[in-house]
């Protein structure tokens, strides 16, 4: 009778924690439904990635279609193009669940508050889990849809084949990364109780370093010269030769494996494929629940308690007289750029995403230089191919990271903002302020990577002007895009970075960013393309169509630098605190 | 010199304020009571320029608020009931950086920051993060930086929660002070002895009216000799019926 009472307890208890759990996450996606601007914001969002998955299938369906058109060169391409592209997403996911994980599962004020109530660890982890799972990986996921569906779709799979391919290797595929990412944090956390968070991370991302950088010394590939149109061959033979070196222990492995099997209807390779797929998710996921109810809770204790003692003294670096370089500087200009920079690098998921990111942009550059001294492109149409490649690449990661670092940053400014909004601050200054901050930084950085990636390609003459000159205005009207949209629709009660970025309105600065590189780059391609032709005496000089583009340009320029930031700086200075 | 005229504020169908008109003259301490949600903190975020009022206006020292704001923002210092900082500086930092946005001369930054930080006790504190500080010190914060600019009208919403005797005394002694030598203070509290000790005038505000307005003297005069401030308040500012009902 005991036991039968001590059984129907825990059966009682299992089903108040699975119900918690599920109030929990239901209360995270579908709160605040009833209020009709919630309803209308996330109703918005719903309908622009739609957009945009349709949008980005119809691109990828036509590039790939053209790959598969180049002959045998095509079919190999596209092949490296997806090991590249879905490893660098396998990368890109690690880094946003590692950062949305420090303070979805550690530093998050709601898990202070139920770890108070009588919900168990196992139970708490699981929940913060799934709710990082999508935070991190919902905007990567939206652009993997499209790709695996065009992919599939010139593959010639059929569409009742392809669909639960592509859910079971997505959703698979995103939970292995999910997974990867929350136990290397767990580990950087064990081994930043013996030593500095900071310290851990810079070991952790110096060995990723070494790792990637052993790898493309051990993949050094022949060299081979491609002169032009007549070298294909050589180049053909020389790719097949290559082939491509997959790891077979890889998720991006299984998951070409399994759309290549659907593809040729190979039923014992789907089903091999498609288990691995699954069943390493579900493993992972029991394993990680397994460590997590061990190092989990502990390692939030160890950061708690060493945040109450460390009570670090910054007294050598506060008092001291001011720099050279501060002084151009008003002072309220001064006191907004000094407080975003030592902020920056006191939010651990900030800089450690930047970090990250940078060591992800010098590995491109390593492969750039990988690739360019490899093949010797001397022909000017792929040499163009490849600085348009190139630029769009650097566009891309200016955007994203324009809309990662800034977009956040007027409402980062929340839990001041009664002081700023009191003092004798204008809005216009606060504006201004965070406006040179984002071009000073990624211009300085983007300039950067374009002309490293020119040098090394060998590109000089109008197309380096152009490419430096370009990216001067698109890191100006980035800016004002991340800027403007960050003060209309602002996060003031939301402190974490990347979930801010994560709000419809970043995703909407995101989409709007990514348009307005893609724009540009088609307005300065079209002409470039015709000018080149005219070189080797093809086409009448296109005067037409550099007229055209040039003010297309500068009128796109003209609106997306003026109006974002005069709509946000309307709404912020009639916002009531 | 604060100047309420006819001001009013609603949030919907409610009032939050209604045809308010008030005028603190220069070195008057005023104390601002009312139940809750009885308009005292929307007055206040339209004093300092954070709520923008439907009707009225509201002038420092002669300077619209709202037409000229940094001008007459100039004049004030605003300690918030809930203060939230930039939690990752350090109160030194957050005190520098206070001083930038008003303006001052660096070396006068650092002599106020260090006055201060004397007055209440911050040395072993103020090189640590903000994040760390308990309420109490973090209120001290705020006064710092609200008195680091010398303002000549103070504006204070809840002002002793989370200070310990020692501290509060030593604030009260410096708000007195502050008003000696010419200061206005327009002051919210629900610490009706605090207000009995400190201000020279009372102004009670109900439903978004203002339902007594003079010294604790005149107020006194008009129910009881002997009531304290604390009878009178209750006395204007609950109804028959929730008298009733704490009875029941």
């Amino acid at each position: 009778m005991k036991n039968l009472t001590l059984l129907q307890s825990a059966i009682n208890h299992r089903r108040l924690f699975r119900r918690t759990k599920w109030q929990i996450l239901l209360r995270r996606f579908f709160g605040g439904l009833q209020s009709r601007k919630t309803i209308f914001e996330r109703g918005s969002t719903l309908v622009i990635a739609l957009g945009l998955t349709i949008g980005g299938y119809f691109l990828f369906h036509r590039l790939f279609g053209y790959f598969l058109g180049l002959d045998q060169l095509g079919k190999v391409l596209l092949d490296r193009i997806f090991y590249l592209g879905w490893n660098t997403l396998f990368f890109l996911l690690i880094i946003s669940n590692i950062v949305t994980a420090f303070s979805t599962l550690y530093r998050s004020k709601e898990v202070k508050h139920l770890i108070t109530t009588p919900v168990s660890f196992r139970t708490l982890f699981h929940v913060k889990f799934i709710d990082n799972l999508f935070y991190s990986s919902w905007a990567l996921a939206l652009i993997g849809i499209p790709i695996l569906s065009a992919y599939t779709s010139q593959l010639g799979v059929p569409w009742y084949f392809a669909i639960p391919a592509i859910i079971v290797g997505l959703v698979s595929f995103l939970i292995l990364a999910g997974i990867t990412a929350i136990l290397i944090l767990m580990f950087i956390l064990r081994v930043a109780h013996f030593t500095s968070l900071r310290m851990a991370f810079i070991g952790l991302a110096g060995i990723a370093v070494l790792g990637f950088g052993t790898y493309f010394f051990l993949l050094n590939p022949p060299a081979v010269v491609v002169q032009g149109p007549a070298s294909f061959r050589t180049l053909n033979q020389y790719l097949l030769k290559l082939g491509t070196k997959p790891f077979p222990f890889a998720p991006t492995y299984w998951l070409r494996e399994l759309i290549t099997s659907v593809a040729q209807l190979d039923g014992s390779r789907l089903l091999l494929f498609g288990g691995l797929l699954i069943s390493t998710s579900l493993a992972g996921w029991q394993i990680l629940l397994w460590i997590a109810e061990r190092w989990w809770y502990p390692s939030w204790q160890i950061l708690t308690v060493s945040d109450q003692h460390k009570r670090r003294q910054y007294k050598k670096n506060t008092v001291r007289p001011l720099r050279w370089y501060w002084k151009p500087f008003t002072p309220q200009m001064r006191g907004l750029l000094m407080k975003d920079v030592l902020q920056f690098w006191r939010l651990p998921n900030q800089w450690v995403q930047f970090m990250l990111l940078f060591v992800f942009l010098l590995i491109y550059l390593a492969n750039l230089f990988n690739i360019a001294f490899q093949l010797d492109l001397q022909n000017p149409f792929w040499r163009t191919l490849t600085f348009f490649i190139n630029f769009g690449f650097s566009g891309f990661i200016l955007a994203s990271m324009i809309s990662r670092f800034i977009f956040p940053l007027i409402s980062l400014e929340g839990p001041g903002f009664w002081f700023l909004r009191s003092s004798p601050l204008e809005i216009k200054t606060l504006f201004r302020q965070k406006f040179w901050l984002s071009v000073g930084v990624f211009l300085l950085l983007a300039e950067l990577i374009v002309i490293i990636s020119n040098i090394v390609m060998e590109i000089q003459g109008p197309l380096m002007w152009l490419s430096t000159g370009t990216l001067v205005i698109m890191s100006v009207a980035l800016s004002s895009i991340a800027i403007g949209l960050g003060a209309r629709f602002p996060e003031f009660n939301e402190t974490n970075p990347m979930k801010i970025a994560s709000t419809a309105g970043g995703f909407m600065t995101v989409v709007l960013s990514l348009l307005y590189v893609a724009i540009i780059i088609v307005m300065m391609a079209i002409p470039t393309y015709t000018y080149f032709q005219y070189l080797t005496g093809k086409a009448e000089f296109p005067l037409l169509a550099i007229i055209i583009s040039g003010i297309a340009i500068i009128l796109i320029n003209v609106v997306t630098i003026w109006y974002p930031v005069r709509i946000g700086e309307r709404f912020l200075e009639r916002f009531e605190v | 010199m604060i100047q309420i005229e006819n001001v009013s504020k609603h949030f919907g169908d409610l009032a939050a304020v209604d045809s308010l008109d008030l005028t603190i003259p220069d070195g008057q301490f005023f104390g601002f009571l009312g139940p809750n949600g009885a308009g005292k903190t929307t007055t206040i975020k339209m004093i300092t320029g954070l709520l923008r009022p439907d009707t009225g206006r509201v002038t420092l020292n002669g300077i619209d608020i709202q037409k000229e704001p940094e001008a007459a923002k100039r004049y004030i210092g605003y300690i918030p009931d809930i203060p939230f900082f930039y939690e990752k500086l350090t109160g030194m930092e957050f005190l520098q950086f206070v001083g930038r946005i008003y303006e001052m001369d660096e070396q006068r930054v650092q002599d106020q920051i260090d006055e201060y930080v004397q007055l209440f006790h911050l040395e072993s504190y103020i090189y640590q993060r903000m994040e760390q500080y308990s309420h109490g010190t973090n209120q001290k914060i705020v006064f710092a930086a609200a008195f680091l600019h010398e303002p000549q009208i103070l504006v204070i919403d809840e002002p002793m929660v989370g200070l310990d005797p020692q501290s509060a005394r030593l604030l009260k002694d410096t708000l007195r002070t502050k008003v000696s030598k010419g200061a206005t203070i327009f002051m919210s509290t629900h610490t009706l002895p605090v207000v009995e000790e400190l201000c020279n005038r009372v102004g009670i505000i109900r439903q978004g009216q203002l339902i007594a307005d003079g010294a604790i003297s005149e107020l006194r005069s008009a129910e009881t000799q002997d009531a304290t401030l604390e009878e009178i308040f209750l006395k204007l500012t609950y109804e028959e019926s929730d008298t009733a009902a704490v009875r029941d």
